[in-house]
């Protein structure tokens, strides 16, 4: 029953795995607090245009998702902040388009059919080597250290921008630094679990925890507590019915998600009767 | 007396609109002020030049920076799990967390601390926005219409309670409202703006059935609540 974990590249897929789940569950929560689930969307092909960009120039694909990602990141910010008049919906669905088309048409200019582009894109979570399972624990310390400096303001903006600005928060800078955070862990993760994964670990156990819980700290330990539980039974359940590893956690999860729906409200989970200082 | 907030010749354009023309006028420490004028006349505007939210030409000076401040509709998804304690706890620059308790005590809401903020009513949350606002010891409250949402029992309840920690702590409050009555029983002093400064000083010398035609246009009269206590 369990010879899925004596095997190298399961036991691999589920380090690599889990520790995405933690690292994107937790940045999700802000995404879904700030109803920017579409943005998770639009960064996810932001990534893809930058994988197609390395293809085409012959540079580490990694390592040019991750710029391409972070310079479509913060235009996006920018233009959303001096444009007035423009909705962030239309912003980040032009954004979206826009990089969907060109990361298309740069792969339209590669020539031959690339085996590798496709695992960078739908990702192979059982392909995954050990250096893709450090780089996955770096970008959990990377991400998991920035929002602990950083999630009382983040917070505070996601609650009121303007109560945020006047308490000394300053607004334009974090909103900035969480785009780049999003973006860096967006395109660093999809090596790891391909472009389809990463907004639905983004999304839905954030979403699914926000519908079971009446706390913000029950909120974030449920958040990464159901991406885990998802990536497991995901990984498991595609190991023994052989389907794709990626496709198979995304609908456990979404499974998790409708379930969450049922839930009333007396049932949801609320820890912050716990003393406050405990709260840092 | 130095003033607390000393404005010359403030003015705020706003996507091509002039909506503030040139106001000057200062503001002591202590004083509960009163900002009126009828709808689009630049109320929330001053509001906002003061605490440096929007851009403005001309000149302001706070003699604090440790300000508060409830704004007049807040933008809040109010399913975002997270109750009374965690919001004032994240929003607390510093300790001691009793502070928390004190300040819902003050504000006469300590049994709403474990409760989520998306099940609380309109008058509860309101609250809650204004324990927010005192809760880092502010030199300066701004309230913008904190009333908008709230009966009018409420309404007065929390008028009572701002005036009472105003007493105690020795706040400046600058306060948005429509509401006449409100002005007369609460603030020291009133500006009346309609894009320009229409008037100021002691509500009973200001509000005159000039600046009031002035400002409201004419045949507007006061005529006094026929409230039940």
């Amino acid at each position: 029953m369990l010879e899925f974990i004596t095997l190298a590249f399961m036991q691999r897929a589920l380090l690599a795995g889990l520790l995405t789940a933690v690292t994107l569950s937790l940045l999700g929560v802000f995404v879904v607090l700030r109803r920017s689930a579409f943005f998770g969307d639009a960064v996810a092909h932001f990534a893809f245009a930058g994988i197609a960009v390395g293809f085409l120039l012959g540079l580490n694909p990694v390592l040019t998702a991750v710029v391409v990602s972070l310079l479509l990141a913060l235009g996006m910010g920018v233009i959303q902040r001096h444009a007035p008049g423009q909705s962030l919906d239309t912003i980040i669905g032009i954004f979206f388009s826009g990089a969907a088309a060109l990361g298309i048409f740069i792969i339209g200019l590669l020539r031959g059919f690339r085996v590798d582009l496709f695992q960078f894109l739908f990702g192979d979570i059982v392909a995954i080597t050990p250096t893709d399972v450090v780089y996955s624990l770096l970008l959990l310390i990377l991400v998991g250290s920035l929002l602990a400096f950083t999630w009382r303001p983040l917070f505070k903006i996601t609650f009121n921008q303007e109560i945020a600005a006047v308490s000394g928060v300053n607004v334009g800078l974090y909103e900035y630094l969480f785009l780049a955070l999003l973006a860096i862990a967006t395109a660093l993760s999809i090596k790891i679990v391909g472009i389809i994964l990463v907004p639905a670990l983004l999304v839905i156990p954030a979403a699914t925890a926000k519908n079971l819980s009446q706390s913000f700290r029950a909120l974030v330990l449920l958040s990464a507590a159901i991406s885990l539980v998802s990536v497991l039974a995901g990984l498991v359940g595609s190991f023994y019915l052989n389907t794709a590893s990626g496709a198979t956690i995304v609908l456990v999860s979404i499974v998790f998600f409708l379930t969450s729906l049922l839930l009333p409200n007396s049932r949801k989970l609320n820890l912050s009767k716990l003393k406050s200082s405990q709260i840092k | 007396m130095a003033p607390i907030i000393s404005v010359q010749n403030l003015s705020v354009t706003l996507g091509g609109h002039l909506i503030l023309n040139n106001l000057s006028f200062t503001i002591n420490p202590g004083d509960i002020v009163a900002i009126i004028g009828p709808n689009g006349s630049g109320k929330t505007t001053l509001l906002k030049s003061l605490l440096g939210l929007i851009p403005y030409h001309g000149h302001i000076q706070l003699g604090s920076t440790n300000l508060g401040y409830v704004p007049q509709r807040l933008d809040f998804d109010r399913t975002i799990p997270i109750t009374v304690t965690e919001l004032l706890s994240i929003h607390l620059q510093q300790k001691p967390y009793s502070k928390i308790d004190q300040v819902l005590t003050a504000i006469d809401a300590k049994n709403l601390s474990h409760r989520p903020l998306g099940v609380l009513s309109g008058g509860e949350f309101q609250r809650v926005l204004v324990a927010l606002a005192l809760l880092n010891d502010p030199d300066i409250l701004f309230l913008d219409e904190p009333t908008a949402s709230v009966d009018a029992e409420g309404a007065s309840e929390l008028y009572t309670i701002i005036k009472n920690l105003q007493r105690s702590r020795q706040l400046t409050i600058i306060l948005v409202s429509h509401d006449i009555d409100v002005v007369f029983k609460y603030a020291t002093n009133v500006l009346c703006v309609n894009r320009r400064l229409v008037c100021s000083g002691s509500p009973k010398q200001a509000l005159t059935q000039t600046t009031l035609e002035q400002l409201y246009g004419e045949h507007q009269t006061l005529y006094p609540h026929q409230e039940k206590h």
